[in-house]
C-alpha cells in the first residue's frame, strides 16, 4: 500500500530523505517520473540521496502504477514522489490502496508562463492543467489530499483551498 | 526523555547550522548556538547557562565544531566541571550528524548509539559515475 504520495518538484531532496522518511516509517520509496526513468543522471543523484536502509524504485508513472499494484507490496509501505499533481491524480485514480496525497511543493520549475499560475498554497504554484488535476485530486474519495512541507507544519486540506479559489 | 541541544563554533557555522535545521525540519528553534570569536565577549557564561538549565531528568547534547579546537576544549572543561553526567559533546558536527541527532526516535541517547550516528554523518567522496543497471525485473524483486 501508498502511505503517501509526496508531490515535490525537488523529487528527492534533503527533507523528503532526512525528514519524512523517518516520520511516514516507509521502507519502501518510490519515485513515479518519466523524465527521471529515462535518465541516467538523474539515477545517481536520486540514489544518491536514498537514507540507508531504505530501498529506491525509479520508474515512468505508468510502470510505478504496475509496481503499487503488485500484490507483494499490499502489506508494505510505500512512500511514493512524483514532482506534478498530474502524475499524482494519475497514480491516485489507478491505484485503490492509498493513505494520503500530501502537495508539498510543486510548479516552481515547471517553466510555463508564471502569469498563467495560481498559488495555491504557499510553495504550490499550478498552471490551468495542474490546476484542473488538483481539483480531479480533491474529488477522489478513496484519498485524503492536502498540503505540509514538513511534519511540524499544519495539514492545509486541498478541497477546502481549491474552494476558497472559487 | 526531554533533550536539549546546544552548538558553539568559531564564527557563525553554529548559527548557520541552525539555519539549515530550520529548513530542512522546522526544528532550528530547538537548536541553541553560540557564534565564538565574532565579537570578544566571553561566551563561557553562555556554556554554563546551558548546563545549569539542563534538568536532571533530560539529556543534553552539544555540537561544536572541531575536535581539540578551542571551543571544544571551553565546552569539555565546563561540562566535567559542572559535574553533569547526562550530557554529551560530539565534536567534527556537520549538518547530517546534528539533524541525525536531533531527529533520532531513541527515547534515550547512549554512547553507542551516538557513536553509530557518527559514522552515518561521516563526509563523503561522491562516485559520479551512474550505477551498473539492473533489470528492472530484478529491481523489482530485490524491491518487495
Amino acid at each position: 500500500m501508498i502511505s503517501q504520495i509526496r508531490v515535490d518538484d525537488r523529487l528527492i531532496h534533503g527533507q523528503v530523505a532526512v525528514v519524512w522518511t523517518k516520520e511516514l516509517n516507509a521502507p519502501l520509496l518510490v519515485v513515479a517520473n518519466d523524465e527521471a526513468a529515462k535518465s541516467e543522471v538523474m539515477q545517481m543523484t536520486l540514489k544518491m540521496a536514498v537514507p540507508n536502509g531504505m530501498k529506491l524504485l525509479i520508474r515512468s508513472v505508468d510502470d510505478a502504477i504496475r509496481v503499487f499494484n503488485d500484490p507483494r507490496g499490499k502489506d508494505k509501505r510505500i512512500f511514493a514522489i512524483v514532482n506534478c499533481v498530474s502524475d499524482a491524480t494519475k497514480i491516485a485514480k489507478n491505484v485503490q490502496d492509498i493513505e494520503t496525497v500530501n502537495v508539498a511543493n510543486a510548479g516552481r520549475f515547471d517553466k510555463s508562463d508564471p502569469k498563467s499560475k495560481t498559488a495555491l498554497f504557499h510553495s504550490v504554484l499550478l498552471n490551468p492543467q495542474e490546476l484542473e488535476a488538483a481539483r480531479e485530486l480533491a474529488a477522489l474519495p478513496h484519498v485524503k489530499s492536502y498540503n505540509q512541507v514538513l511534519p511540524t507544519n499544519p495539514q492545509l486540506d486541498l478541497k477546502e483551498a481549491l474552494a476558497k479559489l472559487g | 526523555m526531554q533533550r536539549k541541544y546546544l552548538m558553539a563554533s568559531h564564527g557563525h557555522l553554529a548559527s548557520g547550522m541552525q539555519s539549515s535545521i530550520n529548513i530542512l525540519a522546522g526544528k532550528g528553534g530547538e537548536l541553541k548556538v553560540i557564534d565564538a570569536y565574532v565579537t570578544d565577549e566571553d561566551y563561557t557564561p553562555q556554556i554554563t547557562a546551558f548546563l545549569e538549565d539542563l534538568q536532571d531528568d533530560e539529556q543534553g547534547v552539544i555540537f561544536t565544531d572541531f575536535y581539540g579546537g578551542s571551543v571544544n576544549q571551553k565546552v569539555a572543561a565546563e561540562v566535567v566541571k559542572s559535574g553533569k553526567t547526562n550530557v554529551f559533546v560530539l565534536a567534527n558536527a556537520n549538518l547530517p550528524l546534528v539533524l541525525g541527532v536531533m531527529l533520532s526516535p531513541e527515547e534515550v541517547l547512549t554512547a553507542d548509539n551516538l557513536a553509530s550516528m557518527t559514522a552515518e554523518a561521516a563526509p563523503q567522496l561522491v562516485q559520479l559515475a551512474p550505477a551498473k543497471q539492473e533489470t528492472a525485473e530484478e529491481e523489482l524483486d530485490d524491491f518487495f
